[in-house]
């Protein structure tokens, strides 16, 4: 009798596993990533565009006070908490490990940001004098946020690339 | 102290890169020249700016830290583009198949 329920079990257990590979190949195409997501791409164009602008007002004005990390305290605040919310939000995104692990990489680099200011205050230098400076620094966020953008929107799929910008 | 040849210096960071990433150097080729030579540029900007003394060694660390996160972002998008790839290849192929194999089979397995 316990054969029999076993083998009946065994059974009972392939047929469903049948089952539900076939309702996975009639539902649904495979999908290795998650997929596009259009809050994700906004806030991460708008977190670059506040970067982008932190820069600018630096360049303009490479004078103290305004060049000093505390007269720019608004702006690392709302970049903190601008990249923790993408990331929160990437987090509980399925198939989506490599834009979550992009974002804390892009959270690293702003936290550098920070990190680089108080450095140049620490040695009463205005950090946006420089040009070779500013162009590297701008160059390495800029082709961050793009490389992040980039894998968004390639996320949508069957449409033109660079759709949607 | 010796100067730094941007051209010399992007060769071997790629060719270092090369070493590291052998299988998968065919599709990253371009993006990781791209990249080693952006590292290479900041390392000569750090060199000069530190020679001249306007930039601390701190800072120039920092620096290069920023660069290198950018080469990893980028190369992440490499991957997540190749996923895509093979995901759009497998489901083009079995698109191709599928009207064949649901007539052969008598009903819709695709």
């Amino acid at each position: 009798m316990s054969s029999i329920s076993y083998a009946y079990r065994k059974r009972s257990i392939r047929v469903s596993m049948l089952a539900v590979l076939l309702a996975l190949t009639a539902c649904a195409e495979i999908s290795l990533i998650s997929d596009y997501d259009a809050a994700t791409d906004q806030q991460v164009t708008k977190l670059h565009r506040d970067v982008e602008t932190f820069f600018t007002v630096l360049e303009r004005n490479p004078t103290k006070p305004a060049c000093t990390r505390a007269s720019n305290d608004a702006f690392y605040a709302q970049a903190t908490t601008d990249i923790n919310l993408l990331i929160a939000r990437n987090e509980i995104r399925t198939k989506n490990d490599i834009t979550k692990k992009q974002l804390v990489v892009m959270k690293d680099s702003l936290e550098l940001l920070e990190g680089l200011h108080e450095v140049a205050d620490s040695e009463d230098r205005c950090l946006g004098l420089d040009s070779n400076e500013m162009q590297a620094l701008r160059g390495a966020f800029s082709t961050s946020f793009g490389a992040i953008l980039k894998l968004e929107l390639a996320k949508k799929r069957g449409e033109a690339e660079g759709s949607g910008n | 102290m010796a100067k730094i040849n941007v051209a010399t210096l992007t060769k071997q960071i790629r060719d270092a890169a090369k070493g590291e990433l052998t299988d998968k150097w065919p599709e990253i080729k371009d993006y990781a020249n791209t990249e080693a030579k952006k590292i290479a540029e900041t390392i000569k900007m750090i060199s000069i700016m530190t020679a001249a003394g306007k930039m601390s060694q701190k800072a120039a660390k920092i620096h290069l830290r920023i660069q290198k996160n950018a080469a990893t972002t980028v190369l992440l998008t490499v991957e997540g583009l190749g996923l895509i790839a093979v995901e759009n290849a497998i489901n083009a192929a079995v698109r191709v198949i599928q009207d064949t194999v649901n007539k052969a089979v008598g009903f819709r397995l695709i």
